[in-house]
């Protein structure tokens, strides 16, 4: 049974900003054809935050590049289809492409010291989107960059329009990038990691302020992380990757509570403050990712899975409920499923 | 503020510096007494020529001499023709400035324009027929390109006049010789700043908002290449403004290269330190010129922070 067919005909929902389904993609060097995501199956509905978790390398920031069509010139979709609010952009040409980029879709970058343009003030920057697309006056630009900068909590805005990035903290200039992802009001916000280079303190606030933000506008927001404490701050939803397979997705609490994946298990047991949860019966996860150019028949994970059998070696599971609502896994023997013998 | 002012006196210590340096080589390279005196002259008319030109007074008192006059714009008389220096100098610099004009926006339209045409199109033909182009400038020694526009251009075409001067015309083969190094070194330094550019995060930034390539060129890229791209230009113009001693002798143009071997040949002592202190002025001045323009491109280097 495939995720689709148990959940409502993605098209026809108008809820759903993001639907990614059956998604491929392959790298194309002169030598090799590697495929680093198979079959990815997910939505997003309006004002939904998904959480998507896995280790370095598992194929995160590629969903997210697919999604907003920013691939390297290398990477190539290969199957399935991507959906934005209603659209199929699988094959939209670069220049509709662009009309949605920064308008429908935006995105919020891991390294806010390098992503914003050292010689431009950073009022411009986020002007820009709406230079881009929206027409309206300069004078009304200017304000409604006043605004965005009020509304991600910068201080004294006006001063800090003609600022340039230099002058600014790296917790500030991540608003600075919340600020320039919400100039236009997209449907949708892609986070890569955008916690991941700040100070701890510094990073709940973004993450309070990425919170606010859907309170405030029911933006939907794809946040990439490999933090497991992050997404069950701020998620809705998790997904997790596994060398480019969705190995397991469902609502936060269910997925902390019922891990039906040994991966995720094995995740969730590598964060110190939740192993408590789990009697500290299971150790996390030996060995290491596969290389995705060598991927073993059958489920990626093998491997590295106790209850690994041979039907684990021959078939790649694919993602299916587990019975519980709203939680779906691809393994032959999930954990806490008693029907299916080991 | 403090940035300009400390590359203000910089620029001026260097330029004693130069001067100093100079002085002494020059006065260590040869007697220019026994150069100017007529074969048989005595010792007598020796001594009293050596006396008239100060050279018999202590090296020290020469030096403070000299550079005092330096400060009152006075470069001394040259040895040979008997006039002040300052009038040779400005009767020749007009041409080695029309010149050095003529091959700067020849080098900065071409040099900009290939170097930006092969970092965006990286990889496709576009650049495959550019790259040769900036290899042929940059290692065709400039007699041989002067030699081949003049044989094919004027000989064989008598589109243009092969030397001399002679209005506009005569200005283009010897500019295009001029700046087919410069084009090549420019057109270099654009293309690898803008790669260098193309691969920030920035870029990927600007992608995300849907800005297209360009406005990602024009308002993103160009700002953040330029100043290795001024650094540079402010070296060729630094070079061109000296004046070109192959070049002028091909066309036979009367500029400031030409000039220079000419004094040197003769040891014109006040003429050869004069046009080395022109030179100098330029290279500093130019130096200095590019200093405040970074800071104006670069927020940052104000701070003292380092452009690199
Ligand atoms: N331009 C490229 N050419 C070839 N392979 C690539 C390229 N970019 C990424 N990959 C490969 O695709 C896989 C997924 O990369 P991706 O950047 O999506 O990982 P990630 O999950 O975001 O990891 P991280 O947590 O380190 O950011 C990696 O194994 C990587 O080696
Ligand atoms: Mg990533």
């Amino acid at each position: 049974m495939s995720l689709e067919s148990t959940m409502q005909p993605i098209n026809k929902d108008d809820d759903v900003v993001l639907a990614v389904k059956d998604l491929f993609l392959e790298f194309d060097n002169f030598d090799s054809h590697v495929t680093a995501l198979h079959g990815l199956n997910f939505t997003i509905r309006r004002g939904e935050i998904l959480g998507l978790v896995g280790e370095s390398g598992c194929g995160k920031s590629l969903t997210s590049l697919s999604s907003i069509k920013l691939l390297p010139k290398n990477a190539k979709i290969t199957g399935g289809e991507i959906q934005l609010a209603g659209t199929s952009i699988t094959h939209l040409p670069e220049k509709a492409m662009k009309r949605l980029r920064g308008n429908t879709i935006s995105m919020i970058f891991q390294e806010p010291m390098t992503a914003l343009n050292p010689l431009i003030p950073v009022g411009k920057q986020i002007e820009e989107s709406l230079i881009l697309h929206k027409k309206i006056s300069r004078a009304k630009r200017r304000q409604r960059v006043i605004e965005l900068l009020q509304s991600v909590g910068i201080p004294e805005p006006e001063a800090r329009y003609h600022q340039f990035p230099y002058e600014l903290s790296g917790g500030m200039r991540q608003r600075i990038m919340i600020a320039m992802a919400l100039a236009c009001d997209p449907k949708l916000i892609i986070a890569d990691e955008p916690t991941t280079a700040l100070d701890v303190t510094i990073q709940s606030q973004i993450l309070d302020l990425i919170k606010d933000i859907r309170e405030r506008y029911q933006t939907s927001i794809l946040i990439i992380t490999h933090d497991l404490g992050v997404v069950a701050d701020v998620a809705d939803k998790v997904a997790v990757m596994y060398a480019g397979h969705i190995v397991e997705i469902a609502t936060v609490h269910e997925l902390y509570d019922h891990p039906s994946h040994p991966y995720t298990k094995g995740l969730l047991n590598s964060i110190p403050d939740l192993t408590t949860d789990y009697e500290g019966e299971l150790d996390s996860i030996k060995g290491s990712v596969p290389d995705l150019s060598a991927l073993p028949a059958g489920c990626p994970f093998q491997d590295r899975c106790k209850n690994v059998s041979e039907k684990c070696r021959v078939q790649n599971p694919q993602l299916a409920p587990t019975g519980h609502a709203d939680h779906f896994v691809a393994c032959w023997h999930p954990i806490g499923d008693e029907t299916i013998g080991k | 503020m403090k940035y300009i002012g400390r590359r203000i006196l910089q620029a001026i210590i260097a330029m004693l510096g130069v001067s100093t340096i100079v002085f002494f080589i020059l006065h260590l390279s040869g007697d220019p007494v026994k150069l100017m005196a007529p074969q048989d002259a005595s010792a007598k008319d020796i001594a009293v020529l050596r006396h008239e030109l100060g050279l018999d007074q202590p090296l020290g008192t020469q030096y403070l001499h000299f550079i005092g006059n330096i400060f009152k714009g006075d470069l001394g008389y040259s040895y040979i023709q008997n006039v002040p220096v300052i009038n040779i100098i400005a009767s020749r610099f007009p041409y080695t400035l029309d010149l050095a004009l003529g091959a700067l926006i020849l080098s900065l339209f071409f040099g900009i324009s290939i170097g930006l045409l092969s970092a965006i199109f990286r990889g496709k033909w576009i650049e495959k027929v550019l790259m040769p182009i900036i290899l042929i400038g940059q290692s065709m020694p400039a007699f041989w390109t002067g030699i081949l526009l003049i044989m094919f251009l004027s000989v064989h075409l008598h589109l243009f006049p092969s030397s001399g001067v002679g209005g506009i015309k005569s200005l283009i083969l010897p500019s295009i010789t001029l700046a087919s190094l410069s084009t090549a070194t420019i057109a270099r330094m654009t293309r690898s700043s803008v790669i260098d550019q193309l691969d920030q995060d920035y870029v990927r930034t600007a992608y995300s908002k849907g800005v297209g390539k360009g406005r990602l060129l024009v308002r993103h890229i160009f700002r953040n290449s330029a100043i290795p791209i001024i650094t540079i230009v402010g070296l060729e113009i630094a070079n061109l403004l000296g004046g070109a001693v192959i070049t002028e002798t091909i066309f036979a143009w009367p500029g400031l290269g030409q000039l220079t071997i000419q004094s040197i040949s003769s040891r014109d002592f006040p003429l050869v330190q004069a046009i080395v202190l022109l030179g100098s002025a330029i290279f500093i001045g130019v130096n200095l010129i590019t200093d405040l323009l970074y800071a104006k491109v670069d927020p940052r280097i104000k701070l003292g922070r380092d452009a690199s």
